[in-house]
């Protein structure tokens, strides 16, 4: 077996060193996503969240990791006990994830602040990385009008399994 | 003969409220106190200027329309209905709704006859309507198909009569009693209380507390 290191992990090693060089330089969060979707690597401390979770109702919160740990929490309306799944992930399929982050642009939180009314509540992504966290939330029930958190769902939701 | 009076009851915050917005003053906590101490007893039902407790004789119906705005911590709503005393301590609340979206006859008529036992109870009772016109109605609310978080304005056609029943409870000024982040000084109700709960495993109930809450809303003006 030839434990030479390929061309692919010594570019992926350089990606790397960009990456985590552009968390030392201070670089904005979407300057870290950017470059991790275009080199094809992650940043080192990714953490994306996905929550869509009521105290009425309830719902899902799905947890990934760039160390490729994905969790799980899904509780029905009217239960108190939630139920958990944990995964390990590959690394392209996170990085599938930062490319949609990247695509969705996800720094941005577009739908405008208001008062809800009883029993209404939000959806979000939050990323954390390079000790910079931002995402975006729209109204749960109107995700399936805005296509964009709703694409972050189904991805997370399809990657980590109820 | 039923007296048609209009009564509009502003001020969420207590200052501005009158003496019946008993849940303007603080909260679910607050209400409960003053229906203990019986201040909220002083009901008259046919405005006599007599109170229920001291009047052997009911004069007729008496019928106020309700109009309130609340607050509970980041959520806000109006709640608006007719309240009309039938007899001392007795009251029936009609709550005229237009459903704008998914309409359906059977649906409609399992929400209302799931709303209506679970409402009519305790001195009151339920009389829901569902209308054809916005102009005609106490509120809109939007129906949607499939399944959704139902919420005070939004329901969804695979929703059941009990959560209906729980959305109702706010168009009649009730608060939600769940645990929740947003409002984190909330009183939380029983688990079976259906301002806490629309899980049939819970089978959700109405507490005495309701019904009193949304007929301390009655004053004479």
């Amino acid at each position: 077996m030839d434990h030479r290191p390929s061309f692919r992990h010594a570019a992926g090693f350089c990606s790397l060193l960009v990456v985590s060089g552009l968390i030392l330089q201070g670089a904005t969060a979407r300057e870290l996503l950017e470059r991790s979707a275009s080199a094809g690597v992650l940043p080192p401390g990714l953490t994306v969240t996905y929550e869509a979770m009521h105290p009425f109702h309830g719902g899902t919160i799905v947890e990934i990791s760039g160390d490729g740990h994905g969790l799980r929490t899904t509780r029905r309306r009217g239960q108190l006990q939630a139920t958990v799944r944990q995964v390990q992930l590959e690394t392209d399929e996170i990085l599938d994830l930062v490319v949609l982050l990247v695509e969705l642009e996800a720094w941005e939180q577009r739908e405008p602040e208001r008062e809800p009314v009883p029993d209404e509540g939000r959806a979000s992504v939050l990323v954390a990385v390079g000790g910079v966290e931002f995402g975006f939330w729209e109204w749960y029930n109107d995700m399936g009008q805005r296509d964009r958190l709703l694409r972050v769902s189904a991805l997370m939701t399809e990657l980590v399994p109820r | 003969m039923i007296a048609g009076l209009a009564l509009l009851l502003l001020g969420a915050d207590g200052a501005d409220a009158e003496p019946g917005c008993v849940r303007g003053l603080d909260g679910l906590g607050e209400l409960v106190e003053l229906l203990d101490t019986g201040d909220a007893g002083g009901l008259d039902s046919d405005c006599d200027g007599i109170p229920d407790r001291e009047d052997d004789r009911f004069d007729g119906p008496v019928s106020v329309e309700v109009q309130h705005p609340w607050t509970d911590g980041t959520y806000s709503w109006t709640a608006a209905f007719a309240l009309t005393s039938t007899a001392p301590g007795q009251h029936t609340a009609t709550l005229r709704i237009h459903l704008d979206g998914r309409r359906g006859e059977q649906r409609e008529a399992r929400w209302e006859r799931a709303a209506e036992a679970l409402w009519s109870r305790d001195g009151l009772a339920l009389d829901l309507v569902f209308v054809d016109s916005a102009a005609d109605a106490h509120a809109t609310v939007e129906v949607r198909a499939g399944e959704g978080w139902a919420n005070a304005g939004t329901w969804f056609t695979a929703d059941d009569g009990l959560v209906v029943a729980h959305e109702l409870g706010h168009h009649l000024g009730l608060w939600d009693e769940y645990p929740d982040p947003e409002v984190p000084d909330r009183p939380v109700g029983e688990l079976d209380s259906i301002m806490r709960s629309a899980d049939a495993a819970s089978r959700p109930r109405g507490y005495p507390r309701h019904q009193e809450a949304i007929q301390a809303l009655f004053r004479c003006p």
